[in-house]
């Protein structure tokens, strides 16, 4: 998966967890803290996420605290290379 | 003026009132006032509390007190967001336990559960059987894993109205969990087998494991 793909698919995990999303979804948004997601928005996000991909995670542990997209648009491309 | 106080009470020796409670009595006076079933599609709790609860139906109205939580309902394609409140004031009233509804129990070690339920076939009794469940699977993580609550519901479509099948099973599969504020939360997948089961959705728990 490209960086472009991965960044389409967490725009529509986003999407799918909180309804809407005003303005664009760059690799520098942060989706906690710019208020995005809170704690129990995450978890569906990640939950929906993996289910779009058809796989799970593995380096988003119950420890992961880094919702920088272009972090998790990393984990995507590595995890779907 | 659409805010209502719910007719909740602390149930048996529990001193918070339970979330099955608050949205079964809202989901009363939201399908009261629509002419077509309506269905639970989400609700989202960020506090317990052992006092009464107000209900704002309507966005327009003001905040009735504390938030602790909201919920969304669906009738005809129309999304409807209610937002929950505690009332200040003195604890709610005490009210009778139920006896337990689920048995069979059973969870592997990755956490994946199972449980029969018998249930009256309402709403809330199926509502009060998957909680039950839920809670009781995460609570054979260990003596360390307590304060097990029910905070979140996503993806449903669960009627208010429709009749549940009597006897069952439930299957849990854990998905997501994350530790925030030093705090186990957790998402898994709900699957019910019986006749007119309603669809998969997904139920979100937080705990504390103490060291």
């Amino acid at each position: 998966m490209t960086r472009e793909e991965a960044l389409a698919a967490i725009t529509k995990a986003l999407v799918a967890t909180v309804g809407s999303v005003d303005g664009d979804i760059t690799e520098e948004t942060n989706l906690v803290d710019d208020g995005m997601l809170d704690s129990l928005d995450s978890m569906t996000f990640l939950f929906e996420l993996e289910n779009d991909l058809g796989q799970k995670l593995e380096a988003i542990d119950e420890t992961y605290e880094d919702f920088r997209v272009g972090s998790i648009v990393d984990i995507v491309v590595q995890a779907t290379a | 003026m659409t805010v209502h106080t719910l007719d909740v009470g602390l149930r048996g020796t529990r001193d918070y009132i339970q979330g099955s409670q608050i949205l079964s009595r809202t989901g009363e006076l939201v399908q009261a006032a629509s002419d077509v079933p309506v269905v639970l599609v989400s609700a989202k709790f960020t506090q317990i509390t052992e006092q009464l609860v107000r209900v704002a139906l309507d966005p327009a109205d003001e905040d009735a007190g504390n938030e602790i939580g909201r919920a969304q309902y669906e009738a005809d394609g129309e999304r409807q967001t209610v937002r929950f409140f505690e009332v200040a004031g003195p604890a709610a009233a005490r009210i009778d336990d139920v006896a337990k509804i689920t048995s069979g129990l059973e969870v592997d070690a990755e956490h994946n559960a199972t449980c029969s339920f018998a249930i009256a076939g309402s709403f809330e009794s199926y509502l009060v059987a998957v909680i039950e469940f839920v809670k009781a699977a995460h609570a054979t993580r260990g003596a360390e894993v307590v304060d097990i609550w029910f905070t979140a519901l996503m993806g449903a479509r669960l009627p208010l109205t429709a009749t549940y099948p009597a006897a069952g099973t439930l299957r849990l599969t854990p998905k997501i969990e994350r530790i925030v504020d030093g705090r186990l939360q957790t998402l898994g997948l709900v699957e019910t087998e019986g006749p007119g089961a309603p669809l998969p959705f997904q139920i979100c728990f937080s705990c504390m494991v103490r060291a």
